[in-house]
């Protein structure tokens, strides 16, 4: 059977505060911290910490034999070295396993993709050194925000130094038919591409979310049915991505997501639908066909390109007035307000002004921010109004 | 189906969102093949071209003479002194009637404190009469329903259904309780509760107002249904163009000048929106009890530069009203439906609406606030005033909700409900 390469993805937005028109020149404080601490403390006491300690526990129990992958986003890890630092020691105790592998990303969980190279570069670096730092190893393998992806991201990816790049499900990209395991961009590359597959990613999550609807025997094949079903061919890779902090806030029990961390392993090589493998692993020298996509794809669920973050005008108008922001950011040398800028790109808060009523992963963060769309959408403006007037002009 | 039904207003002669409704629903369920006749108070002109055959009751004659206080004693009412407290339509309410109270003699020009005046002095007392009517009419009438709209029509249908045994539909478009909040007319509530208890079926304008129905007047549940009101395209079909000076921004409440309406709250939130900008106009169009006192706390604050009370308007002044604008507030402490952010957005123009109004149940995309807070009020004006991404893109999707708040849905929602009661 093709072999398992299973991604947890980790991420919360930090919170910004109720800030009213009348705050504007009265206030530089943006973030409600203490609602980010609940939130955080939640994240790490309920799901983070006992996820990752049964992880570790299958990790040691099972030798090489299982493997898992990491992303956490910058601000997370920040958020847990500031409320939570012990959840960043069992990160710690994960890597030292040698059979886990953290990914680099966009430190702030953000869209710089889409609206600044250079800004993603820098975020990337910050990611990779905040990593190599955190775990000792230096990252391979790049997962974006929402595994967006364009053929020019790509080249820049590998420019960075990276071997892989997880991206959405192929069938996404023009001209090519549902198909998983690993590719290469169109242009001549050694980078390869890792596509998602984002309809078992789901089943999962939703079986997750639903634990009396998870397979509770041990013996059950259910879910290496399932992946047998989704995939039926060999030789490639399965790769599976899940969402902690969309789970999190789907749902608050979390012992769906545990019997399945705890029953994975044992599941998957019982059945011999093995091996588990890392993106890295999943790279390592093999004829691939090719990808290519011109414009924005991505791992959303109701749309693939951009649109869940810039189809509206607010959307638009918050995302280009921050982005236009950049030059008189850098040109300050202001630490302080670089980084501010930078956790204001989180992709969060532009998937909460998102008017569609589609659900989509993370649409329940819409509640979690704001009340609507709208005020989700006044409130960041009114932020970034302050933000911008705090800016020194330089000529 | 045959529908005898019984309202306060209709067309042309029409003083808020309640004369609308009636000839919105009439009209829609007509063309379900509904024959309907509807008894208003009094016609002094022929309605405009309708389905409908209007029956005024005035002209009804009486057999025996209207007994007031014969009715207010069974009622057990406390007086009929009531006369400012009462009416109630959606939008506009005939100021405390001052105007045509007086010595009878009428103003040359019509003055910002003018009323529309459509009902008699004595409110209650034409009530009553309307009600005897009521048993009258419904004796001579065919019909399969007796449907009420508000208060008013209650005593006149309860006794059409005591007199011909035919089911009968009370409508609430607002109850006292919207009206006048903690302190109620206790004779208007009662007149309710008897109508809505002796009614087979009662349909709420909104969940808002189901909810009060069956917390403050304890009406079964399973005998009330919310049917959500409507717009019409066909109520925004003149295109105004009018000069618009760009950079000072209108903002606009319309609506009756009383305490359920929360001008107050209206007038405080663009004080503190002027401290942020001056290049604002506010637009205080309506008449009602509480006139008097905003145009006096306006001078208060020094915003008079900044105001400008219409007094009451109507037909294309409304609409002219609507196109000018740049932003409608409607603050309401209670509402029960609230039609008129529909037909602001018609025109487009995006709104700020209370929490407390039953249409944002229907109307997602709109800004809503508490009435009392007017810090909130004050920042969401300004963020309409100075993001225009946000009006834009209200506008855009509350244009594509609009397509489906139809009359046409209300009246197969009404038509269900008649089915049932006349099996």
């Amino acid at each position: 059977m093709p072999p398992l390469c299973l991604t947890l993805h980790l991420h919360q937005p930090a919170h910004l505060k109720h800030y009213s028109f009348f705050d504007i020149g009265n206030s530089s404080t943006y973030e409600d911290e203490s609602k980010t601490a609940e939130a955080v403390n939640h994240f790490a006491s309920d799901c983070v910490l006992p996820a990752t300690r049964i992880v570790l526990k299958k990790l040691k129990e099972y030798g090489g034999d299982f493997r898992i992958a990491f992303s956490i986003s910058g601000c997370l890890i920040d958020q847990f070295e500031r409320y939570r630092p012990e959840a960043l020691d069992t990160f710690k105790a994960l890597s030292g396993t040698g059979h886990v592998e953290f990914l680099a990303a966009p430190y702030y969980h953000s869209l710089a993709s889409a609206f600044s190279i250079q800004e993603f570069r820098e975020q990337t670096l910050l990611h990779h050194s905040r990593i190599l730092a955190l775990t000792g190893t230096a990252p391979t393998a790049f997962r974006n925000t929402a595994l967006i992806y364009r053929d020019d991201l790509a080249c820049e990816v590998e420019t960075l130094g990276y071997q892989v790049m997880l991206t959405p499900d192929s069938d996404r990209f023009p001209g090519k038919r549902n198909d998983y395991g690993v590719y290469r961009p169109a242009h001549d590359s050694t980078l390869k591409l890792l596509v998602n597959h984002g309809r078992l990613s789901d089943d999962i999550t939703r079986r997750v979310t639903h634990s009396d609807s998870l397979e509770t025997s041990q013996t059950s094949p259910g879910f290496a049915h399932g992946l047998h079903q989704a995939h039926p061919a060999r030789g490639h890779i399965t790769s599976l991505s899940l969402d902690l902090g969309a789970l999190a806030r789907q749902n608050p029990d979390y012992s769906g997501l545990f019997l399945f961390l705890n029953q994975l392993p044992e599941i998957v090589l019982q059945h011999k639908e093995g091996p588990f493998i890392t993106p890295t692993q999943a790279a390592s020298p093999r004829s691939a066909s090719s990808l290519s996509s011109k414009d924005f794809l991505s791992g959303e669920n109701s749309a693939h390109d951009l649109s869940p973050w810039k189809g509206n005008e607010m959307q638009q108008d918050a995302l280009n007035a921050l982005y236009l922001l950049e030059p008189r950011v850098k040109g300050s040398h202001d630490q302080a307000l670089l980084r501010t800028w930078r956790l204001l790109q989180a992709s969060d808060y532009f998937l909460s002004m998102n008017t569609l009523s589609e659900s989509f992963p993370g649409s329940d963060r819409l509640t979690l921010l704001r009340d609507s769309p709208y005020d989700a959408y006044i409130n960041y403006m009114n932020i970034l109004t302050d933000f911008s007037e705090r800016i020194p002009n330089v000529r | 189906m045959r529908i005898l039904m019984f309202g306060w207003e209709f067309p042309p002669h029409i003083s808020g969102g309640l004369g609308t409704a009636c000839y919105e629903l009439t009209r829609t369920l007509s063309r379900h093949g509904n024959t309907i006749t509807f008894v208003v108070p009094r016609a002094n002109q022929p309605a405009r071209q309708s389905p409908v055959h209007v029956v005024a009751a005035a002209g009804v004659p009486l057999p025996y003479p209207s007994s007031v206080e014969e009715f207010f004693q069974s009622l057990n009412l406390k007086t009929a002194d009531s006369i400012l407290r009462p009416y109630l339509t959606e939008e506009d309410y005939p100021l405390a009637l001052r105007a045509a109270s007086g010595d009878g003699t009428k103003n040359e020009q019509p003055s910002v404190m003018a009323s529309p005046n459509h009902y008699g002095k004595n409110l209650m007392a034409e009530v009553a009469r309307y009600s005897e009517i009521g048993e009258e009419l419904a004796l001579k009438e065919e019909f399969d329903i007796i449907h009420a709209h508000d208060w008013m029509t209650f005593l006149a249908a309860i006794r059409a259904k005591r007199a011909t045994g035919k089911p009968m539909v009370a409508h609430i478009h607002a109850a006292e309780y919207d009206r006048s909040g903690d302190s109620i007319n206790t004779g208007i509530f009662e007149i309710e509760k008897m109508g809505m208890e002796a009614a087979d079926h009662v349909i709420a304008v909104s969940h808002y107002t189901r909810n009060l129905i069956l917390s403050q007047y304890g009406i079964r549940p399973e005998k009330v249904s919310v049917v959500h009101n409507a717009v019409s395209r066909h109520q925004a079909t003149r295109v105004y163009h009018i000069p618009h000076d760009r950079k000072k921004k209108t903002v606009l409440f319309l609506g009756r000048i009383t305490s359920q309406k929360g001008p107050d709250y209206f007038i405080e939130a663009a004080a503190r929106v002027l401290e942020k900008t001056p290049d604002v106009m506010f637009v205080m169009a309506g008449s009602g009890d509480m006139l008097p006192r905003m145009i006096e706390r306006v001078g208060t604050l020094r915003l008079g530069t900044h105001f400008h009370f219409t007094g009451f308007l109507q037909g294309h002044d409304v609409e002219r009203m609507y196109a000018m604008s740049d932003l409608y507030v409607m603050p309401s402490v209670s509402e029960p439906f609230g039609l008129s952010p529909l037909e602001a957005m018609i025109y487009d123009v995006p709104v700020i609406l209370s929490k407390q109004a039953g249409v944002t149940e229907i109307m997602p995309h709109a800004l809503t606030v508490d009435f009392w807070n007017v810090d909130d009020i004050a920042n969401k004006i300004l963020a309409v005033l100075k993001y225009p991404a946000l009006s834009r893109e209200l506008l855009r999707n509350g244009r594509k909700a609009l397509r489906s708040i139809r009359w046409e849905v209300a009246a197969e929602r009404i038509q269900l409900i008649y089915n049932k009661l006349a099996v």
